[in-house]
């Protein structure tokens, strides 16, 4: 098996839901052993959320869990009980890394703060991805993806200036915020190693990661202190030659506005409009009534009469920056991803076979692999307990009578 | 004190608009050194603005459109509009500006030298583009056999569309997300646009840096990423793409509706376009909601007594919202549900985030003089450490600020070097066509 990034780092994964998970996920992905906590009464959330195979429910078969947990190995402690604590503080002593995302009050009640971790392993690095973060007012307020997306990112200006903002679609605010962990773990592995072993708690606000966040709303922030003002959600189509359009078979998203509106003249085949006054030079072009009319007059009926897929390849060829509006069937049957590799086939012994999304980085030296299917609910229990911290399998029989495990 | 995480790293980068500057940010945050390359020989599109000159119709035309394109400090360009844009502003700070024109040979040798004193490469251009330039990674370890070379297109080194040229829009189109977001009540072309994938990639870019550094350190090898921007996304569409892949379900947008929360939403408030989120899930939730909205008949309205109930009467629940939020503040009642464990928050428009007091006791937004530039508010790193504190350090730097650190420091050239570099154009920090009248 080829050298992975992260071979050397052990990971122990507390986390559900989505932020987290999809932080460790990239830590799984990319070499470290990440051995994922669940609550024996039913596990992850993401278990009981699917999508599941003909919409039958079930715990090992949710499409979203499968994918998030891949690569993880899997046991089950009740962290209420103070038999499960004494196992978890066992395994903090083996591992590099915790990554937790409960609300910030829930570790030290448990017994659980830094410092209990670091009295178990002064080296241990503790990763929490909360909602706002581990101080300040809001700390213990609560929230999910919209709350937050609206709160630090920038809901306010999607969607039609006349109707109310409308979300990302998914968990797309949360997988970012997961995306942040697994880079902030990283420099907290260099820090540690800088400091002779010493590790440190690192603070990862959701809220924060959209606030900063360069899907535009950090752009946004510095425009709104230029001028001291905020600008309205933008109506679609108001800049010219830009914006997503119905086309012959579906919609497409054109770009040729700016110093592109030659090349948007020339993919349309109608280099003449060049002389209209409304279209000739940049401050024209600005206005929105001559902006508006171009794509009425113009873009949309040539649009109306090509493909996605033609549309796409006459704007390339233009270099007119431009790219459909694909649904999820478009997307698995487009023979450049599927001839590139990004997906993968993994077999589940509960789950059965089915095509996920592969790898989203590829390292040359260090390739993604799958090197195992998400864990069914405490699979790895017996190898992590037993093998791993010594427990016989009577008082592993015992721990589970009480709950425990 | 602590030592920054990349202390002692040197990053090059010949990076883009949002993705890459994205990605090389958090590097630069985090204690990198980091070094853009840029060229003066004519505007680059998009990091440092549109436009090299920018006339007074260009900012009258933006004002009135008010779309919050073409926006400069207190609306005006000033001499070097390149050192005021919103995009390199919002990227650009922990970093260093070098010079020099790549596509001359003397330019790419120059390059080299500094590979020979750096640890990454990373980059999102088209691949065309840089196989025009003769940058590939081969050519990087002659220079550096140990180095590690990060490439961002958006669509990967090979297949049909190596060379499709876009922008994070384009990308959310093409990975299935803008298809999965908008009102379900209008056509896909009315939701307006999103670039989640840009954030999505500047995340992962600065992941997989540290990962192959941290790979390099053990071994000694360095190597090449790809990390084409759609397929760093894609798998952000996992929901929709299982279902189709389960069940031949293709999923339509739900707007801002959930899976099994209600009331879930964007309700409107009192004022202009002011607005609260709500995520309701759990009874007590619910329960807090009433409360708060001082209504005991729907505390006990059957129609929505559990959770399943509400989500099967969302339609006829809304309403009802609707009808007491109007009449609210949005900030001053997000405390009040707050307080009664309701998931909620105001919806913040970029004032008012910048002013919300949650984030500012946190410290989240600190000051930053700048040469040409307004002092204002720069967002902080995207996390922080508790033994490694991390204030922000430089503004965003001008074009060309730090060609004396980069050629004399970094690469020891001479001082009648220097200057014979910058009579033929390299070196400089005025984009040539702005000065040629």
């Amino acid at each position: 098996m080829p050298d992975m990034a992260l071979s050397d780092v052990r990971v122990l994964d507390l986390t559900r839901h989505v932020a987290g998970p999809y932080c460790t996920k990239m830590l799984a992905d990319y070499g470290a052993d990440v051995i994922k906590v669940e609550r024996p009464d039913g596990g992850d959330f993401t278990r009981r959320m699917g999508p599941f195979p003909d919409d039958v429910p079930h715990p090992e078969k949710s499409g979203l869990f499968l994918h998030l947990n891949a690569n993880k190995r899997g046991v089950t402690l009740n962290l209420k009980t103070a038999a499960a604590r004494a196992m978890l503080l066992e395994l903090v002593k083996r591992v590099d890394v915790v990554v937790e995302n409960f609300a910030p009050r829930v570790m030290p009640s448990l017994g659980l703060a830094y410092g209990d971790l670091e009295r178990a392993n002064p080296g241990v690095i503790l990763v929490s991805i909360s909602n706002f973060g581990q101080t300040g007012p809001y700390r213990d307020y609560k929230a999910s993806e919209i709350v937050l997306h609206g709160m630090g990112g920038n809901l306010r200006s999607l969607g039609l200036p006349e109707r109310e903002p409308v979300k990302y679609g998914s968990h797309v605010a949360l997988r970012q915020a997961g995306l942040i962990g697994a880079a902030a773990t990283m420099a907290a592995l260099f820090t540690r190693e800088s400091r002779g072993g010493e590790g440190e708690h690192v603070d990862v606000a959701i809220v924060e990661t959209q606030a900063g966040s360069q899907d535009r709303r950090a752009p946004q922030l510095m425009t709104a202190q230029f001028v001291n003002q905020v600008f309205p959600r933008r109506a679609p189509g108001a800049t010219i030659a830009s914006g997503t359009f119905p086309c012959r078979d579906g919609y497409v998203n054109v770009t040729g506005g700016g110093n592109r509106f030659p090349r948007a003249l020339e993919m349309l085949g109608r280099p003449e409009l060049m002389e209209d006054p409304r279209f000739a030079t940049p401050e024209s072009r600005l206005n929105p009534e001559n902006s508006e009319a171009f794509n009425r007059e113009y873009l949309m009926p040539w649009l109306m009469q090509h493909t996605m897929q033609e549309v796409w390849t006459l704007a390339q060829n233009a270099h007119v920056l431009s790219g459909p509006i694909y649904n999820s069937k478009a997307l698995m049957d487009d023979s450049h991803f599927r001839d590139r590799g990004m997906w993968v086939e993994i077999d589940h012994a509960v789950a059965g076979r089915h095509t996920f999304p592969g790898r989203p980085i590829i390292m040359g030296e260090t390739p993604w692999q799958l090197r195992r299917p998400a864990p069914q609910l405490g699979e790895h229990n017996a190898e992590v307990f037993g093998d791993g911290l010594g427990y016989d399998s009577q008082s592993l029989a015992r721990l589970r009578g009480v709950g425990a495990i | 004190m602590s030592k920054l995480p990349l202390e002692g790293v040197r990053i090059v980068e010949l990076t883009h608009i949002f993705a890459g500057p994205y990605a090389t940010m958090h590097l630069a945050d985090w204690g990198a050194d980091l070094i853009r390359l840029e060229t003066i020989q004519s505007l680059v599109l998009g990091t440092r603005g549109q436009h090299a000159k920018v006339s007074k119709e260009m900012i009258e035309q933006s004002k009135a459109a008010g779309t919050g394109a073409g926006v400069f400090p207190n609306w005006d360009p000033g001499p070097r509009p390149w050192n005021r844009s919103t995009s390199m502003t919002s990227t650009g700070r922990n970093k260093k500006s070098m010079t020099v024109d790549l596509l001359r040979a003397e330019g790419l040798e120059i390059l080299g030298k500094l590979i020979a004193e750096s640890d990454v490469f990373i980059e999102n251009n088209v691949p065309e583009t840089m196989d025009k330039l003769k940058i590939t990674y081969d050519w990087l370890r002659e220079w550096n056999p140990q180095i590690i070379m990060v490439r961002m297109p958006a669509f990967g080194l090979s297949g049909p569309y190596t060379n499709f040229r876009c922008l994070g829009m384009h990308v959310d189109g093409v990975s299935g997300h803008s298809f999965t977001r908008g009102y379900p009540d209008e056509e896909p072309h009315r939701r307006g646009e999103t670039v989640a994938a840009d954030a999505a990639a500047g995340a992962s870019g600065a992941f997989a840096v540290m990962a192959a550094l941290w790979h390099r350190r053990r071994t000694g090898k360095g190597q090449l990423i790809e990390m084409p921007l759609a397929e760093n996304f894609i798998p952000f569409m996992a929901e929709s793409i299982m279902d189709y892949n389960m069940n031949g379900r293709v999923r339509e947008s739900m707007g801002n509706k959930d899976r099994w929360m209600a009331p879930h939403g964007v309700y409107p408030c009192r004022g202009e376009d002011k607005w609260i989120t709500l995520a309701v899930g759990s009874d007590e939730e619910w329960q807090g909601l009433c409360e708060v909205m001082g209504d005991s008949e729907l505390a006990v309205d059957p129609r929505f007594r559990d959770a399943d109930a509400r989500w099967r009467n969302q339609d006829a629940l809304d309403p009802i919202i609707i009808e007491w939020t109007r009449r609210q503040d949005h900030r001053e009642v997000f405390n009040r549900l707050q307080a009664r464990g309701v998931p909620s928050g105001p919806i913040l428009d970029e004032l008012e985030v910048l002013e919300d007091p949650h984030m500012v006791n946190r410290g989240y937004y600190q000051p930053l003089d700048h040469a040409e530039m307004p002092t204002i508010k720069y967002h902080g790193p995207l996390w922080s450490m508790s033994r490694t504190p991390n204030p922000l350090r430089k503004s965003p730097p001008l074009l060309g600020e730090h060609n004396p650190y980069v050629y004399k420091e970094v690469m020891g050239v001479s001082d009648e070097e220097y200057a014979r570099l910058e009579e033929e154009g390299h070196i400089g920090m005025d984009i040539l066509e702005t000065l040629s009248g």
